[in-house]
């Protein structure tokens, strides 16, 4: 009897795997949902792992535009710039194609707001499918031929603190997902550009006033930064475009709207041989490239093309994500990125959870109103919003639970608790 | 030159300029390009006014006339439609606040700042040139935020950082942290007559008075270089003396 009966729940077990089976089977790509992602590609690791968690296991993807140096992420595709992603949601089964293009958080609210016409270029469905082995590559992104509304945004700052076009209509679905850091950074040199401009080793800590001066005037004498005299090779800021939130988290911790103009420069040329562009408002727009062209040696050596001279140096606003895998010991490949101080708090979890170091961003993820909670966006929403604790990678991001201080609002020094 | 020969001045001008052909305006804030930008508004007021009057160079800086800045197409308006656009947006041309500022920042041997201030009271204090540039381009860029053409009517209670009052007008601004204010205030009770700023220029670290900007209580606005009193007065003289000499020769010969 005892056997019957574990012989029919055996065989209703199976038969529920077959029909799931067969249920996972069935998703095709034209009949899947389609679920649209944009916004901050500083906390696009997070947010990659919050889809996956938020899918049935099994589900493939094709990841492209990844990091070569992943750690310490888990997996390369938590920095890809696009991916596809072909699965079943957790929460109800159903079949979804999530598609991400991570485009910067201003980029993200813009897509919110104007949820009802503003189109993004996606990978078309002919990149990876269901039951196609997944793809990782660093390779450019193929076949951006779907472009299409979005339903869910990141952002590194609250809808306020947006650009003024992207402020309203307010967004009604948006969580708080954690605590992204960001830090600054000095730009590589090889030891022999360090022999051209020895004073590039005395850089080692910026204050709030020095960058507000640097970045809004024609650079400052490195002088300025470490106080040994005659120092006159000038220091740049090389940073993002407006469209990033990691732009707008650097202008709020100098005390400046997210709107101010400021002046900073593109930093070109090659590894060797970097340029640097005239100064405007202009910027990267990733963290990835900024950081890239930040790893170009060469600027010890090389003309200074904006206030004369020869040699010059590179400070840039990155996110920690984006930092972290070009400084020692995660990047080998050559000179690194240097970390610097700010206001004398080198950055770290515990300094950001006491409030003791200030440049940091709440991140959201926005649901957009033309998507309701009910819609398949919806309830991805929802599970990425739940999943967001426990996604973060330890010392790329800090779960809000973790938190002992609070900006609020985001303009707002960090208050401890 | 005092505030009575500098409204004589314009009063002047503005008879002989009445015919003055329609310049370009502006279409839209582009920064660093010397763009000098008109804020106005009230204490009272939520929202402020800007128009970018086109670069210093087409709003007369260097010239040699004084310059209708209505006529001329820098304001895009008439005097009638400015004063009538102030009006409505603040209740009439009295107890305002004015200024002009604009500029340039390539580097440090390449830049320019420019600023008003009340008529007479000297040369303001201009500090860091990138500093003070950024907050006029700032509020370029609310103007093509917020604007059309070459104007726009910007929300300063709103938190968008880029209106005339969060970047230029307050003393919170970030102008007047690093330089004197450029607000010029009308007269409690401006129903006739002029309000006169003087416009200074800090040209890769020289500070010279560029001339003078006048708003009248019609919405007339004019800009007057400081290279014109002189010249002017002494031609002025010169063309009274002969045009006495003529007349008694005139009256000889009756």
């Amino acid at each position: 009897m005892t056997m019957k009966v574990n012989k029919i729940a055996l065989a209703t077990a199976l038969g529920l795997g077959s029909i799931a089976a067969s249920h996972a089977q069935s998703c095709t790509t034209a009949t899947a949902t389609h679920i649209y992602i944009t916004g901050s590609t500083a906390f696009r690791g997070a947010a990659v792992a919050a889809i996956e968690a938020s899918l049935k296991p099994g589900f493939a993807y094709a990841a492209y535009k990844e990091s070569a140096s992943f750690a310490p992420y888990a997996n390369a595709r938590q920095t890809a710039g696009y991916a596809n992603y072909y699965g079943q949601l957790a929460a109800d089964g159903t079949c979804v194609v999530i598609k991400t293009a991570w485009s910067g958080s201003e980029a993200g609210y813009q897509d919110m707001v104007k949820c009802t016409s503003q189109k993004e270029s996606f990978m078309d469905d002919t990149i990876g499918g269901f039951g196609v082995t997944s793809i990782d590559s660093t390779a450019s992104n193929p076949n951006a031929n779907d472009s299409h509304l979005v339903d869910i945004a990141m952002a590194d700052n609250s809808q306020p603190f947006a650009k003024p076009a992207s402020r309203t209509p307010v967004i009604n679905n948006i969580c708080r997902a954690g605590v992204i850091p960001f830090v600054w950074v000095k730009n590589s040199q090889s030891v022999a550009d360090i022999a051209n401009l020895p004073g590039w080793t005395n850089l080692v800590n910026v204050t709030d006033a020095q960058l507000r001066v640097t970045i809004l005037n024609s650079g400052s004498k490195l002088s300025t930064f470490t106080g040994i005299p005659g120092q006159n090779n000038y220091v740049y800021v090389a940073g993002r475009d407006n469209n990033s939130g990691t732009r707008n988290n650097a202008l709020l911790q100098l005390g400046f709207p997210t709107t101010q103009v400021i002046n900073q420069t593109i930093i070109g040329g090659a590894n060797g041989a970097p340029t640097l562009g005239a100064l405007g408002n202009g910027g990267q727009s990733s963290g990835g490239t900024l950081g890239n062209t930040m790893l170009y040696t060469g600027s010890g050596s090389a003309a200074d093309t904006i206030n004369g001279g020869t040699g010059w140096i590179a400070i840039a606003y990155m996110g920690k994500p984006d930092a972290i895998t070009r400084e020692l010991p995660l990047y080998t490949a050559g000179p690194a990125l240097n970390e610097l101080t700010l206001d004398g708090v080198a950055e770290s979890v515990t300094a950001i959870e006491q409030g003791q170091y200030s440049y940091w961003g709440q991140e959201y993820c926005a649901l957009a109103n033309c998507d309701t909670l009910t819609s398949e966006a919806g309830v991805l929403w929802t599970s990425m919003c739940t999943a967001f604790p426990t996604a973060i990678t330890p010392g790329l991001e800090i779960p809000m639970s973790a938190m002992q201080a609070t900006k609020t609002p985001d303009s707002a020094d960090p208050v401890h608790n | 030159m005092t505030t009575i020969t500098k409204i004589a001045a314009v009063a002047a001008a503005a008879g002989a300029l009445a015919n003055q052909a329609s310049g370009q305006f502006v279409s839209g804030f582009t920064a660093n390009q010397d763009q000098l930008l008109l804020g106005i508004t009230s204490p009272s007021s939520t929202t402020d006014l800007v128009i970018d009057l086109g670069t210093a160079t087409q709003a007369g800086v260097g010239g040699g006339t004084t310059l209708d800045l209505n006529l001329n197409g820098n304001t895009g308006l008439t005097a009638a439609g400015l004063q009538s656009e102030i009006t409505s947006l603040f209740g009439g041309m009295s107890g305002l606040e004015f200024g002009v500022v604009g500029g340039h920042n390539v580097n440090v041997n390449n830049n320019a700042i420019y600023s008003t201030v009340p008529d007479g009271s000297g040369a303001p204090v201009l500090g860091a040139v990138g500093t003070l540039n950024s907050a006029a381009n700032t509020v370029g860029q609310g103007l093509n935020d917020f604007g059309t053409g070459n104007q726009a009517q910007i929300p300063n209670n709103q938190g968008y950082g880029e209106s005339w009052g969060e970047e230029v007008g307050s003393p919170t601004s970030l102008w007047q942290k690093n330089g004197t204010s450029p607000m010029v205030g009308t007269p409690a009770s401006f129903t006739s007559g002029y309000a006169v700023a003087d416009l200074y220029g800090k040209v890769n670290g020289t500070t010279v008075e560029e001339g003078t900007v006048t708003l009248g209580s019609d919405g007339s606005l004019f800009f007057t270089p400081s290279v014109v009193p002189e010249p002017d007065a002494f031609t002025l003289a010169g063309l009274g003396a002969a045009a006495l000499l003529i007349r008694r020769r005139g009256a000889t010969r009756l």
